[in-house]
């Protein structure tokens, strides 16, 4: 195979792992922000009925 | 004793996601080798002389990241038979953690697998030894949340879960060995017993990456578990609120 060409499969498969693991990374930042924030409201409202008892 | 997230919210700040700090350390050396890694094959390591050519630089990531993936599923197998010994949600914990980095990683092999055997071979697929029992494992890990997501109940999803953990690690020797078991197939033996019978450059490079992918699995595993704690924490939480 002709060297320009093999280069853009390995870019290709390169691009693939960096689109990937980058994809995958978003996601696990975006769990983590909501779980955050529902796990924040809930403790905040927690400690809103601990202090009206 | 009181909770991270209650100490968090008392302070007004977010909720810590447990380890954080290391892990972040982890990914950060795991970038640093897997870039070292690319630095040897690209630059030290010689261009394949074979009929690969240049496309065989595909393989410091594509090796590494199927190995990675095997081992994920071993971990899943070993927390599966810690939690049907012990019964304690941790380890069910860890097997959903790295089933899913197992698929994550089986996702990259098949993507870097199938762009490789366009290159290399003339085609996306072959139905051979390797591709085949990866993909058979694929599947099976697959079904493995279709599994999770069928039952309701903690406990005996947790059982059946991993049960089935169990099962599907049959394959993963399978896939592991089938190349030295039918060497009628297109891939390569690795590593074998005789050696890798690559450059040693090669070799270098493949370890370094190898290395990176494991201490890459290992930073997304902590990530995954300290998601799973604040999924606990919450869970937690509302059963304290009497949702």
């Amino acid at each position: 195979m002709p060297l320009a060409e093999a280069v853009k499969y390995v870019a290709a498969a390169y691009g693939a792992v960096l689109l990937v693991l980058i994809g995958y990374l978003i996601v696990a930042g975006r769990r983590i922000g909501r779980l955050q924030r529902d796990v924040r409201v809930l403790d905040e409202e927690l400690t809103r009925r601990r202090g009206g008892a | 004793m009181q909770s991270a997230s209650t100490a968090g919210a008392e302070a007004g700040a977010r909720p810590a996601v447990p380890g954080l700090a290391t892990t972040t350390a982890i990914l950060a050396a795991a970038g640093v080798a897997l870039v070292v890694g690319l630095v040897v094959g690209f630059w030290i390591a010689p261009t394949d002389a074979s009929t690969l050519g240049f496309s065989q630089k595909i393989f410091y990531f594509h090796a590494p990241i199927a190995e990675t993936a095997l081992l994920a599923y071993g971990v899943a197998f070993v927390a599966a038979l810690l939690y049907l010994r012990r019964g304690e949600a941790r380890y069910d914990r860890l097997g959903v953690a790295a089933v899913r980095l197992g698929l994550l990683f089986s996702l990259l092999v098949m993507v870097t697998g199938t762009i490789w055997g366009r290159a290399a071979w003339g085609v996306w697929w072959a139905w051979e030894p390797r591709l085949t029992t990866f993909l058979i494992a694929c599947l099976l890990y697959s079904a493995y949340f279709v599994l999770r997501g069928a039952v309701e109940d903690e406990s005996r999803r947790a059982t059946y879960a991993a049960l089935f953990a169990i099962v599907a690690f049959v394959d993963v020797p399978i896939t592991f060995f089938a190349t030295r078991f039918l060497p009628a197939g297109l891939h390569p033996v690795v590593l074998g017993l005789s050696g890798s019978g690559m450059d040693h450059r090669d070799l270098i490079a493949f370890l370094i990456s190898m290395a990176g992918m494991t201490l890459l699995f290992v930073g997304l595993l902590r990530l995954e578990l300290g998601i799973e704690a604040l999924r606990e924490e919450l869970r937690e939480l509302k059963y304290r609120l009497g949702r």
